[in-house]
């Protein structure tokens, strides 16, 4: 398919699947090359990124507590007793 | 249910046991921070877990080994929470939509003059507020958001662990996240995170210019 010019709005529209990596083949290189080209939609587009890293990083709890893990365990392992 | 077949079937049961401990457990540290943002709370989120485990091994016959592994018990934690905890239902379910569905922070912040680079005013937001304006989202869009930015889900299992459709996932993502967005601005602006004079009329918007 000959991709002529991507534009902005195109790009924008695609921004969160693009980002989520939803988009492949044909149409993800156009936007990636619209987004080397264009200062506008790459700033945006690195501020959904960041975005989305930030929710990643600060949402996240770390391991389950060790108390928990063990239960699990011995529950399992109870059905074996039933 | 034990016992049904003597020896063999205990055999057979020691080595689902083995399996499950080996392959399904080593999930449990991010289910934990999951079942934290469903229940809202610690000992909610480790009996919703205790359950999950314990459902997943009983059905753990049924999975297909080479199948995604994660997204099926990310499926059975979801539906124990609604089967189970979600009866207290404490968070709206509806959020007065069209302000939150145009609503994007990337256009506040450049509308603000760029006093506050953009960076700058994320990091600033402490751990506890991004989680708690996640925790307030309705439901369905704080199960999405969680499932794809949280836990790297495709849109596709999210729609197979949610039981609904492609579209459905992307539009309930697309909202969580504004609205997560407008309540992170918020917060930015009460605690003047964001260095604005007059937080609705920057000179750009007043301008008569056409």
């Amino acid at each position: 398919m000959a991709h002529p010019q991507t534009d902005c709005r195109t790009v924008l529209n695609r921004l969160y699947l693009f980002l989520d990596g939803e988009i492949a083949g044909e149409e993800c290189t156009a936007i990636q090359i619209h987004l080397e080209e264009c200062f506008s939609c790459m700033h945006h587009y690195g501020f959904e990124r960041d975005f989305k890293e930030l929710i990643h990083r600060k949402c996240a709890e770390g391991r389950a507590p060790e108390a928990l893990v063990e239960r699990i365990r011995i529950n399992i392992r109870h059905v074996l007793d039933e | 249910m034990a016992g049904k077949k003597g020896s063999e079937s205990a055999e057979a049961l020691a080595e689902r046991q083995r399996r499950f401990e080996e392959e399904a457990l080593p999930f449990l540290d991010g289910m934990f921070g999951a079942a934290m943002r469903l229940t809202r709370n610690p000992s909610d989120a480790e009996d919703l877990l205790q359950e999950t485990f314990l459902r997943a091994f009983s059905a753990y016959d049924s999975f297909e080994p080479g199948t995604n592994l994660k997204a099926w018990l990310y499926r059975i934690l979801m539906n124990t929470y609604i089967s189970s905890y979600r009866k207290q239902k404490r968070s709206p379910q509806t959020v007065s939509s069209d302000e939150v569905e145009d609503f994007s922070l990337y256009r506040h912040i450049i509308d603000d003059g760029g006093r506050t680079p953009e960076a700058e005013v994320l990091a600033g937001i402490p751990d506890e507020e991004v989680k708690q304006a996640l925790d307030e989202l309705p439901e369905q869009f704080r199960v999405a958001v969680l499932l794809a930015d949280v836990e790297g889900f495709s849109y596709k299992d999210i729609a197979e662990i949610t039981d609904t459709s492609i579209g459905t996932v992307m539009s309930r993502l697309h909202r969580g996240r504004k609205a997560l967005q407008k309540a992170l601005w918020d917060y930015a602006r009460e605690r003047g995170l964001v260095k604005e004079e007059e937080p609705w009329r920057t000179p750009r918007r007043t301008a008569g210019r056409s």
